[in-house]
């Protein structure tokens, strides 16, 4: 009797078990931002549609099956890259959201993900994703953001409703920019950058001094790469990585003070970068963006500098050493 | 064996106790989010402290932004959130190694206050004094107030202090709990501007219940304040059934010697 009491409980406990972890439906509501009801309704069921199947994707640790979900060609080929590289799950089973315009779509950001990427050497993280529709609700993409606090500290510098149009579409593009290496995409990274773009990398080297005393010190070095060049290298390291990993922990948004290069934003971004071979870095990334056409959005200037000037991570490289749109002229 | 099952059993019923309690305040969050009462803003960081600090720098927002809303927008001088310590709550959760964030304010504890020498305290009272003379308390339960389990509340809910937090290029003034009596407190206001803030403590603390004094306010015991066009104050005068005191110089007065001024009733509780 107390034999069969006891397999009864254990039954009891792993059914209970199992019954809590099969539900992954997610339902996300839009709670205000659109006041065009069937819109909302439409978007409200493509986005928790989506995020069921990713969580059941996830807990049956398979590829995405998007392909009855309505999504617009870009987000089903940007998931299943994405997929490739990381699997993810939505935290909460219900979201609850605002609704942004942004241009002429809509965003409704901080999605809760926790993201377990492909390799072993990665722990479980939080990460928040936007997912993006266009005017006609329909999911265009699912990009990971930027934290919160950027993402605000960047926003409220917009002094006029075209000011904060316009950070809202570069922020936008970064959060785009950023998740087109986690996805591998080298088809949107050959597009943003423009044809002649000036691509400069710069590490550390040590330098002795010529005065005898035997003293070195360490400085910055630059390489100018053409867009050839470095995407030929982000190809091979795509290739050779299952995954890649890179985080944009701090953005600063600076319109380019002359005034002839009205539409030119120089980005500068803190980023964290790692693969699955083992290479990490840590430093800043500047981008000089040019938004006079927004159909055809391009980057002129690519420059990453190493944060840490020496070995022991206890000198930053100089704050004014860090380059700003200022130190690129463009022919316009 | 028999210890295993109840080793199993006791693990089943915390991790389920948890799973609950994680549940309840997710729901609880969304509840505010959707309720029309609420601001809220939430973040998710390292730390406590960043997680508070964001969500607290994004309700500010959230407060500028339905500000914005407002008629008479542009002539909001100042935003006071009244008795900081009950209007503004703040849960926390676990995601991943990170911490949750979520902080929400009531909209009835925004106290708008507009051009100088006037008080609004929200919609509300702008409607007929009779109908708001209840106390700030009263006005309180009103609001829809989500369900929380008691156990639930201590272990996730804490008071929080936004007041230095801008809010529409301003600051939030902050609710100092002070020694002095109610009407020492409002008759050191030389004028409107410093008076607002004293008002806003006042209230915030369930202390003062107060309103635009007109002749259709037929308040036979109360307080009434006296202000130029420029704010200065002119005089706080006892009102008691038909007869008129100075406070400050305790001697009888007539309602003729103000005439033209702007007044504000108040009750001190």
């Amino acid at each position: 009797m107390r034999k069969y009491l006891y397999s009864v409980i254990m039954a009891c406990f792993i059914a209970s078990m199992t019954v809590v972890n099969a539900s992954n439906s997610v339902k996300l509501e839009i709670m205000d931002g659109l006041d065009n009801g069937a819109l909302k309704s439409k978007m409200e069921r493509a986005s928790s549609a989506l995020l069921t199947e990713i969580n059941t994707a996830y807990a049956e640790n398979r590829a995405l099956n998007l392909a009855n979900l309505g999504l617009a060609e870009s987000a089903v080929s940007g998931l299943s890259a994405l997929w490739e590289n990381a699997h993810f799950y939505c935290d909460d089973s219900e979201v609850v959201q605002s609704c942004l315009q942004a241009g002429d779509g809509y965003q409704v950001r901080q999605i809760p993900l926790m993201l377990k990427p492909a390799g072993e050497t990665l722990e479980d993280e939080y990460q928040e994703a936007v997912i993006t529709y266009d005017a006609a609700g329909q999911i265009t993409r699912l990009n990971f953001t930027l934290s919160t606090n950027v993402y605000q500290n960047v926003m409220k510098k917009g002094k006029n409703v075209t000011e904060v149009g316009r950070r809202q579409q570069i922020l936008s593009y970064v959060e785009q920019f950023r998740t087109a290496y986690n996805e591998k995409d080298i088809v949107f990274l050959e597009n943003i950058f423009s044809e002649d773009a000036l691509i400069i990398t710069g590490t550390v080297t040590k330098v002795k001094k010529t005065d005898g005393a035997g003293i070195s010190y360490n400085k910055v070095t630059y390489k100018k790469q053409s867009k050839q060049e470095y995407i030929s290298r982000l190809k091979q390291s795509f290739a050779s990585n299952s995954w890649i990993n890179v985080k944009f922990d701090d953005v600063k948004v600076v319109k380019h003070p002359n005034p002839q290069m009205e539409g030119f934003y120089g980005v500068t971004v803190h980023q964290l970068y790692s693969n699955s071979r083992g290479y990490s870095d840590d430093g800043y990334l500047f981008l000089l963006w040019d938004f006079r056409d927004k159909d055809n959005v391009q980057i002129h200037v690519r420059t990453w500098q190493p944060r840490w000037m020496d070995e022991n991570q206890t000198q930053e490289i100089a704050k004014e050493e860090i380059f700003t749109p200022g130190d690129f002229v463009i022919d316009l | 064996m028999k210890k295993l099952v109840i080793f199993l059993l006791t693990g089943f019923l915390c991790a389920n106790l948890m799973a609950q309690s994680d549940s309840d305040t997710k729901a609880l969050i969304n509840k505010i989010k959707r309720s029309q009462s609420y601001l809220s803003a939430e973040a998710t960081m390292a730390t406590e402290e960043e997680a508070m600090n964001t969500a607290k720098e994004l309700l500010v927002s959230e407060i500028n932004e339905w500000v914005a809303t407002k008629s008479k927008k542009e002539t909001v001088k100042q935003v006071v959130l009244q008795d900081i310590n009950s209007c503004t709550q703040l849960m926390d959760m676990k995601r991943g190694v990170r911490t949750r964030a979520f902080v929400y304010v009531k909209k009835k504890d925004i106290v708008l206050i507009y051009g100088e020498g006037q008080i609004v305290l929200n919609e509300e009272e702008l409607q007929p004094l009779a109908s708001i003379a209840s106390s700030s308390s009263d006005v309180q339960e009103k609001v829809e107030q989500p369900s929380m389990g008691e156990k639930q509340s201590e272990a996730v809910v804490k008071s929080e202090n936004v007041s230095e937090n801008a809010i529409y290029g301003q600051q939030i003034t902050p609710v100092v709990q002070s020694a002095k009596s109610p009407i020492d407190m409002v008759l050191e206001a030389p004028t409107m501007t410093e008076m607002k803030p004293v008002f806003a403590n006042l209230k915030g603390a369930g202390k003062i219940s107060y309103g635009v004094y007109s002749a259709n306010v037929n308040k036979q015991n109360c307080y009434l304040l006296f202000y130029d066009r420029q704010g200065v104050i002119k005089g706080v005068i006892k009102k008691s059934g038909e007869s008129y005191t100075d406070v400050r110089t305790g001697s009888a007065v007539s309602l003729a010697s103000y005439s033209g001024l702007g007044t504000y009733w108040f009750v001190l509780e």
